[in-house]
């Protein structure tokens, strides 16, 4: 009798973990669409040109971080030895200060156009609506969801070699130079999976334990 | 009339019709092309800066005779283009005019010289384009030149060289930084927008127009000047008859046209 008793308690607690889990951990997607701002840093480190800040007012949740991630910039000029990075997170001027001080996240996400001689517009990886996410790095994924945990947006910052010539503009003749950024949000560090496995393994152990030392 | 004075008259009216208005103005010839987008990088002359050459266009003038014989006086140039917010005073790009095929080198060359520099390849002209702080803000915007820029005589009669020296008339058109590498001319522009959660393209072809304006053919000017030689004959004719009817009344007295 003590024996189902505590079976069912620990069938009761793992249903409850996984309602939990979830409900607190279900993967989601963020996206937002602004004109590029084209603001231009360049002290002799590295060339920065600021996006734009995004993701104004969005709450972060707990147990996330950003899993992967769309970007579609508008940009010319950027080649493999400019070595253009997309960075995330909280500082609308001065690159180099934000960068030093911990606030400036690397994506992962290198830029560069499919020809020199236009201004294009970047889909990296692909089409959202038909290419799979980039992946971002743990550690980056979880760093960039702090940022927006703590500030609830995110500022965007293209950043290359100093000198290079890439350009990042804010109107292209007649139309803004938009940018996009499209964030899939999933559960940080434990996963669920792995919760459930732990607290599965956990009531195995405990009813196995009591059975033995009642036997 | 003497011929002293015959002399002088010829000579003032030479100096009267040489920098006629009509050729300070100057015939202006036009071309509009589709914009290049080529550009290239080089070390600028101060250590540490890249400096860039971007090449706006090919341009396609129509002259009716062998531009060797002209002298052309001004040019001016609208294109589109993103600059740096920096590229203002001595650190404004400048336009060069090149023979069409002019090697990058070539175009090194003639960038990292002296200002209104000449070489059989190319010109670098006074011509500087500005960042404008007034424009709609950081990006490929068109930059059009309202007043004509002038040439030197040297500028003028080496343009005249190039543009000669290729069956087609034709000539390229550079926009040159010693200080600036972030420079775009681009080709084509592309925006989106952002509609029902799907992205939506919009491209746009960007061209640029050249004007130079020269004086007309020497043979108008020869032409002129005969003219106005016969003009000037007349008028002594007229006089020396005039005085030689002294004797006869006003009325009968044949009047001059000035």
């Amino acid at each position: 009798m003590l024996r189902l008793k505590a079976f069912y308690n620990c069938v009761l607690c793992i249903a409850l973990l996984c309602t939990l889990s979830w409900v607190d951990s279900r993967a989601d997607v963020i996206i937002d669409f602004k004109q590029q701002s084209g603001l231009d840093e360049d002290f002799g480190i590295r060339r920065a040109v600021y996006l734009g800040r995004m993701f104004n007012g969005v709450t972060a949740g707990s147990f996330r971080r950003m899993d992967a991630m769309h970007a579609v910039i508008t940009i010319a000029q950027a080649t493999q030895s400019d070595n253009v990075q997309l960075f995330a997170g909280d500082g609308s001027s001065n690159f180099d200060t934000a960068f030093a001080q911990g606030r400036m996240t690397d994506t992962g996400i290198r830029v560069v156009n499919r020809t020199q001689n236009n201004t294009e517009v970047l889909r990296i990886p692909g089409d959202p609506s038909d290419t799979p996410a980039f992946k971002i790095e743990t550690s980056a994924g979880v760093a960039i969801h702090e940022t927006l945990a703590a500030k609830n947006y995110l500022d965007f910052w293209v950043v290359g070699n100093s000198g290079s010539g890439f350009t990042v503009p804010s109107v292209v003749g007649a139309g803004n130079a938009n940018f996009l950024m499209r964030f899939e949000r999933s559960t940080a560090v434990p996963e669920p999976s792995s919760i459930l496995l732990a607290t599965a393994g956990l009531g195995l152990l405990t009813y196995r334990l009591r059975g033995s030392r009642r036997g | 009339m003497n011929p002293n004075k015959l002399a002088l008259a010829f000579l003032l009216m030479m100096h009267w019709v040489l920098p006629c208005p009509v050729a300070e103005a100057g015939v202006i010839i036009s071309s509009t092309v589709n914009q290049s987008g080529y550009k290239i990088d080089f070390p600028g002359s101060v250590p540490g800066n890249t400096g860039s050459a971007s090449r706006i266009g090919v341009f396609d003038f129509d002259f009716a005779t062998s531009p060797s014989l002209f002298t052309f006086l001004q040019a001016r140039i609208r294109f589109w283009v993103q600059l740096p917010t920096q590229a203002e005073g001595r650190d404004a790009p400048w336009i060069i005019l090149a023979r069409e095929g002019v090697t990058d080198q070539q175009i090194r060359d003639v960038s990292l010289t002296n200002p209104s520099s000449i070489t059989e390849h190319a010109i670098r002209t006074d011509i500087r384009i500005t960042a404008n702080q007034a424009d709609q803000g950081t990006g490929v915007v068109e930059k059009k030149m309202f007043n004509f820029e002038k040439l030197t005589g040297a500028q003028g009669l080496a343009l005249a060289s190039i543009l000669a020296a290729n069956a087609s008339h034709r000539l390229e058109a550079w926009l040159v930084s010693d200080t600036f590498s972030n420079i775009t001319v681009p080709a084509f522009g592309e925006t989106f927008s952002f509609v029902g959660g799907s992205i939506v393209s919009t491209f746009q072809p960007f061209s640029s127009t050249l004007d130079l304006a020269y004086v007309p053919e020497p043979s108008s000017v020869v032409v002129f000047v005969l003219a106005s030689i016969v003009h000037t004959m007349r008028r002594v004719i007229c006089l020396r008859r005039r005085n030689s009817n002294q004797d006869k009344s006003k009325d009968t007295i044949e009047p001059c046209f000035v």
